[in-house]
């Protein structure tokens, strides 16, 4: 459904647009499918490029390089079919002077899935009245709107950056029922975080995104069986780990899998892994791969 | 019934629905929620879900009819308990006789708080 | 394998119908304003006219400023949601393709506006009139935009109405172009556009025709009625009215329509 291969990006500046500084992407790919629980993570460090990597894919900036397609549009076209099958709740949210009523009068015919139904029912689990306007509410209850209307236009492409950002704790437990409960066959979910605690249990596939590049990208089932997330009593330092760090009860150690039992996946170790041992992560996933073409 | 606390989201899940076929609060033929209405009650991704009810369908526990819903099997007690007794035997005992030792507990010293323990249930 | 199309008119509707109602409160009180000030100046004159039937006629003046006023500053604001990077994030993402999008600011800022501004100046008209001989005993000439022998100066409304639609445009490109205070940088372009453009043509004029006063243009006997001169005469009208009533309003909506399809947030 989401297919970027070698893009390559950099935010425009100087007096004649002209490209300035290091690409924000570099050769970049990435496949995203849909289907049963298809609710990406995407993980990065600040300034790693989640959001315009976000952006990217919904249309609203364009690659300088390399081709991007997603649900057979070119999203740089913003072709109103494609719009209509993607709903993006931003992280600087804007909303109008209107009542909630009203944002529904007039967007929500522009989503020919819309279900009032649906906005409804997610407005009343959130606790809002639609007769409120939407610029009188705190961050979080604007959040609660739009989070709201992004599921109950049904796109097949739902995009969330920072969306648990405001929210109180909770709604933090409605919002990721509310998404278990949205996402089916043919749907992805995109949800861009630094708050990985938000969604753990959630997310499934998880990407990390660093220095340009999609670093990971696997499912949980397989990051279960190839590392083992423990915490171990021990009074020093474990070795041959692929990441450990200290906690009140000991070590919380990433190794590999060699025993085969899954164990819990601890998305913040998962991540500091990835990010502090790119080399051993990237051996140990592609082993498989390369058995599997031999 | 808890073995390792790092034990993996559809072990949980799964060991959650063993342990209610234990209690008998689900008994053979008794419909298992859909795996939507199951991911949204305990907000996991639907795929997890799908992998639980996938491992207890390999182990007879639960079976599915097709587009009806899930259901738990006729030998699911029998098969449950059979399950748990084995990894109870495989994966806690261990660690229990390991404590023992640690702290001195000798099986005669046991056997009196078991006998302690029978009779309070049983008050 | 592409069910929605990229062009539907009930699209622009929907469009339309959010743009009025966003904009249901803002000008008011700019046109509240317009109002009194017209009016005040209107009871000014009236008090000093000598006579009943000699108040002046200040309808070309008031007619014209108002509407290149309002207009181009109405127009101006047409895109302002591509100020703020969130807001033009959200209008960007509505299901509408660029071509939508540009022909309802269009419709809405030109014909929209044109028809409701004629409402307001007969409005006004009318009610200046009836103020003017209660307190002075004098009116103006009476005002109906939508007769059609309504004449000023010698251009009826329905000229000026189409003239300015195919001007703002101008506006409307600048309202996409620039960022912020769009309607001044428009006019500064706007203003440098001309000058450099008249220059132009001035220039050119002066290097064809400075032997002139002398009879002489690269050996051609100029006189009165020269087939030179005639031509000249009989094409460049038509040549002015091709380039503001056709080449003006549609390079101006194209360079908006190419400007607002790669704008990025």
């Amino acid at each position: 459904m989401v297919n970027l291969s070698n893009i390559t990006f950099s935010y425009k500046g100087g007096l004649f647009n002209n490209k300035l500084g290091q690409p924000v992407f570099d050769n970049l790919d990435l496949q995203m499918q849909a289907g049963q629980g298809q609710i990406y993570g995407l993980l990065g460090k600040n300034g790693a490029g989640k959001t315009t990597l976000l952006k990217l894919i919904s249309g609203l900036v364009f690659a300088d390089q390399g081709s991007a397609e997603v649900m057979d549009y070119n999203p740089a076209d913003r072709h109103p079919g494609m719009l209509a099958d993607i709903y993006y709740v931003q992280e600087e949210l804007y909303l109008p002077e209107i009542k909630i009523s009203e944002y529904q009068r007039f967007y929500a015919p522009f989503y020919p899935k819309f279900s009032v139904e649906q906005f409804d029912f997610y407005l009343k689990e959130f606790g809002l009245q639609k007769d409120k306007k939407i610029s009188n509410l705190s961050h979080g209850q604007k959040k609660k709107v739009m989070l709201s209307f992004g599921m109950a236009c049904n796109s097949r492409l739902l995009i969330l950056d920072e969306p648990t950002n405001g929210l109180d704790i909770p709604s933090k437990a409605q919002f990721r029922k509310m998404i278990a409960n949205a996402i089916s066959d043919d749907r992805l979910f995109i949800i861009s975080t630094h708050q990985v605690k938000d969604v753990a249990n959630l997310i499934d596939p998880i990407i990390v995104l660093e220095n340009g590049k999609i670093l990971f990208n696997e499912s949980v089932e397989r990051i279960s069986q190839k590392l083992t997330f423990d915490i171990e009593a021990s009074a020093s330092e474990p070795t041959d780990v692929f990441y450990s760090e200290r906690i009140p009860g000991g070590y919380k150690t990433v190794r590999e899998n060699l025993s085969g039992v899954e164990s819990e996946l601890d998305l913040e170790a998962l991540f500091n892994t990835i990010v502090f041992n790119q080399e051993k992560i990237n051996h140990l996933f592609q082993k498989e791969v390369r058995h599997a073409s031999n | 019934m808890d073995f390792n606390k790092s034990q993996t989201i559809y072990m949980q899940i799964a060991d959650h629905i063993s342990e209610q076929i234990l209690t008998g609060q689900l008994s053979a033929g008794d419909k298992i929620p859909s795996v939507r209405e199951m991911a949204t009650s305990i907000a996991v991704n639907p795929n997890t879900v799908m992998r639980t009810y996938t491992y207890l369908q390999e182990q007879s526990i639960i079976f599915n009819k097709r587009g009806i819903g899930y259901f738990v099997s006729e030998t699911a007690l029998h098969k449950t308990r059979a399950m748990k007794k084995e990894a109870f035997i495989q994966k806690y005992l261990p660690e229990f006789f390991k404590s023992m030792d640690l702290l001195d507990i000798k099986f005669e010293d046991l056997k009196t708080i078991y006998a302690d323990y029978t009779k309070s249930k049983s008050n | 394998m592409h069910p929605t199309k990229s062009f539907d008119i009930n699209r622009i509707g929907l469009l339309i119908k959010k743009e009025l109602f966003y904009q249901r409160r803002a000008p008011w009180v700019i046109v509240g304003a317009v109002f009194i000030v017209l009016m005040v100046f209107h009871l000014l004159m009236a008090s000093e006219a000598p006579g009943e039937n000699d108040l002046p006629s200040n309808h070309v003046i008031f007619y014209i400023l108002t509407l290149v006023f309002l207009g181009t500053i109405f127009t101006s604001a047409a895109f302002n949601e591509l100020n703020n990077k969130s807001e033009a994030h959200h209008y960007l993402s509505i299901p509408a393709s660029h071509l939508e999008k540009l022909i309802s600011k269009w419709l809405v800022t030109g014909v929209l506006f044109i028809l409701a501004f004629n409402i307001f100046y007969w409005i006004y008209a009318m009610f200046s009139n009836v103020l003017s001989s209660f307190f002075f005993d004098v009116s103006a000439d009476m005002w109906n935009p939508f007769e059609p022998r309504q004449q000023l100066n010698g251009f009826t409304p329905f000229f000026i109405s189409k003239f300015y639609l195919a001007t703002h445009t101008v506006y409307l490109a600048g309202a996409v172009y620039f960022r912020k205070f769009a309607y001044f940088k428009t006019m500064i372009a706007q203003t440098v556009i001309t000058v450099l453009v008249l220059g132009t043509i001035a220039s050119v004029g002066y290097l064809f025709f400075r032997d002139l006063p002398n009879g002489n243009l690269a050996h051609i006997q100029i006189t009165q009625d020269s087939h030179f001169v005639k031509a000249i005469g009989d094409v460049l009208p038509t040549i002015g009215k091709l380039m503001l009533w056709i080449v003006l309003p549609l390079w101006m909506l194209s360079f908006s329509y190419f400007k607002l399809k790669e704008t990025e947030v």
